[in-house]
């Protein structure tokens, strides 16, 4: 009996500590069917939902998650393998969840991973590690989670504030402001994955606000949000993951915003996500270095790429463009929300 | 012995994982609560008057702000940003926080003060902004640096003491950030010495530059 009482306990403390796997209503499961999801949730509530559709805007099913705030406008989902992460924030005036979570593609299950901090802004993933940020005493601290022992370490970036991270071949990315200094500066900090320094670049002349990210197989290519002089930005930085030199590309569109891939072209959105305005995109061959501009009939706040289909998602709507075919428009769907929701951003499964 | 090591470990590990939630309730629990402090009905009263309050230009025409129009989401560094979401804890309506940089904001919540993304147009349902009568739009972006500099200061859960700079709520940073640096007070007569985020709005010392 003493026995019995004690395994209950130990998984009771593990389920209570959030480190679990959660049984999810996902109703209508069809696995290989499902390419894009739309995340609708609350800042008011611990109500979420995901609405899954296959790759012509088909709804295959919905999951409901007991989730506030989950995912973000200004950071996309991590993909690694066959697991998608978020972070639920918790209720807009605590955000105190402290947790990652991970929906895996195959099964939709959902894990979940403890933090210490309150306030999560975004988070980086590796095989080995999660990361994530926050702002404390004004000090960024960057928090590292094995994901095999669940243990947890942490590094401080003093007096700084990290609008982005993300992990490409071992290393992470860091991107930070400093506005407390008489003019602001901006840097960029490399760190093996076991968070030791390896770099640090001033890139102050370029701008910050790094938030969404393309990797490459040589390059990281991140966005640029605003200037030192508080312009709108206007480049996205080419940085080499070998040498960790950063080049500033201007794109001459200003809110360059996610950044794709498709034969050989970056597809850039412009859109101000503060301000939720912006209907552009920004084609760039990478060989010729020529730049179109295409103003689209909705606003390019979330963007995805499955074969030839161009995803652009926003508050009110969703489409497919043809990329083939001059981004002829296929398909668009109104966006399902209740009242109280908002969408956080797409899942694209590709 | 063996069973002694375990129930050890059971109480220890119960103890790691209840202990902060416990000392959140102890320090919760000695004060009167948001629904005690900011009542239903003059919260209601608050919010029709804040409705009604005039949309205003905003005093910072520069930069980004050239190309805002009256009424459009602010983001210029300074600028006061309230919902009156209904929010489950906490104040049960309510949440304020200042514009720190094009895509942060400062705010407290239950875990302290801390920065949090611009994200206030698409997460909040309802949004007012407001501005300071009386300031500069360098002055207003000096308080924003001020509440940064209170990040990490924790949670006040005595709604009756803004007097206090050891710790903020959220309404109470942004009150204590003109207060102290240029003697404005945002607080009106509601609530008594409460600060409820919308009195922010409702403030005569402020004028409304955004609603959504």
């Amino acid at each position: 009996m003493k026995r019995l009482i004690y395994i209950i306990g130990v998984i009771g403390l593990i389920f209570v500590n959030g480190c679990s796997y959660k049984v999810n209503g996902l109703k209508n499961q069809t696995g290989d069917e499902i390419k894009i999801g739309v995340i609708e949730t609350k800042a008011t509530k611990y109500e979420s939902y995901i609405h899954w559709y296959d790759k012509g805007l088909n709804k295959i099913s919905e999951q409901k998650l007991k989730y506030a705030m989950l995912g973000s406008p200004f950071h996309n989902p991590v993909y690694l393998g066959d697991e998608i992460f978020l972070i639920p924030q918790g209720l807009g005036n605590r955000k105190d969840s402290k947790k990652i979570i991970s929906i895996n593609k195959r099964d939709f299950k959902i894990r979940e991973y403890s933090f210490n901090n309150i306030a999560l802004n975004d988070l980086a993933v590796n095989e080995d590690y999660i990361y994530t940020i926050n702002t404390l005493n004004g000090n960024t601290h960057i928090s590292k989670l094995n994901r095999e022992s669940q243990q947890l370490e942490e590094i401080i970036i003093e007096k700084e504030y990290v609008s982005g991270i993300v992990a490409v071949a071992d290393k992470l990315y860091a991107f930070s402001f400093n506005m407390e200094t008489s003019s602001p500066k901006f840097y960029m900090y490399v760190y093996n994955k076991e968070l030791e320094l390896l770099d640090k670049k001033d890139i102050t002349q370029f701008g910050t606000g790094q938030y969404k990210f393309l990797i490459d197989e040589n390059y990281l290519y991140a966005n640029v949000m605003a200037t030192k002089e508080d312009e709108a930005g206007t480049i996205i930085l080419k940085i080499s993951v070998d040498t960790n030199e950063v080049e500033g590309i201007d794109i001459n569109e200003e809110f360059p915003n996610d950044i794709l891939q498709y034969k050989g072209k970056l597809i850039i959105t412009n859109h101000d996500l503060v301000m939720y305005e912006g209907n552009k995109i920004t084609i760039l061959d990478k060989l010729t270095k020529e730049i179109e501009t295409i103003e689209l009939d909705r606003k390019t706040e979330f963007a995805g790429i499955i074969d030839n289909l161009l995803i652009i998602g926003n508050q009110e709507n969703i489409a497919l463009y043809n990329m083939d075919k001059k981004l002829e428009l296929i398909r668009e769907l109104s966006m399902e929300k209740d009242d109280e929701s908002y969408i956080s951003n797409i899942i694209v499964l590709d | 012995m063996k069973t002694f090591i375990k129930k050890l470990t059971i109480l220890v590990l119960a103890l790691i994982l209840l202990l902060p939630t416990i000392n959140l309730a102890v320090e919760q629990e000695k004060y009167l609560t948001a629904e005690e402090v900011f009542s239903e009905e003059e919260v209601e009263k608050l919010a029709e008057r804040v409705g009604k309050k005039k949309l205003e230009l905003d005093k910072g025409i520069s930069s980004f702000n050239s190309k805002q129009s009256m009424g459009s989401y602010p983001r210029r560094k300074g600028v006061i940003l309230v919902t009156e979401d209904k929010f489950k804890g906490i104040i049960p309506t309510g949440h304020a926080a200042i514009v720190y940089s094009y895509g942060t904001v400062v705010e407290s919540l239950s875990g302290g003060v801390t920065t949090g993304a611009n994200d206030w147009y698409q997460t909040r349902k309802t949004c007012y902004g407001a501005t300071v009568i009386g300031t500069t739009v360098e002055e207003d972006a000096k308080a924003a640096d001020w509440c940064y500099k209170q990040i990490g200061k924790p949670y006040n859960w005595n709604y009756l003491n803004p007097h206090t700079r050891s710790k903020f709520y959220c309404s109470q940073l942004i009150y204590a950030a003109f207060l102290d640096n240029y003697g404005i007070n945002l607080d009106t007569s509601a609530f008594g010495v409460a600060v409820h985020p919308m009195e922010l709005i409702d403030s005569s010392n402020t004028i409304k530059i955004y609603e959504k």
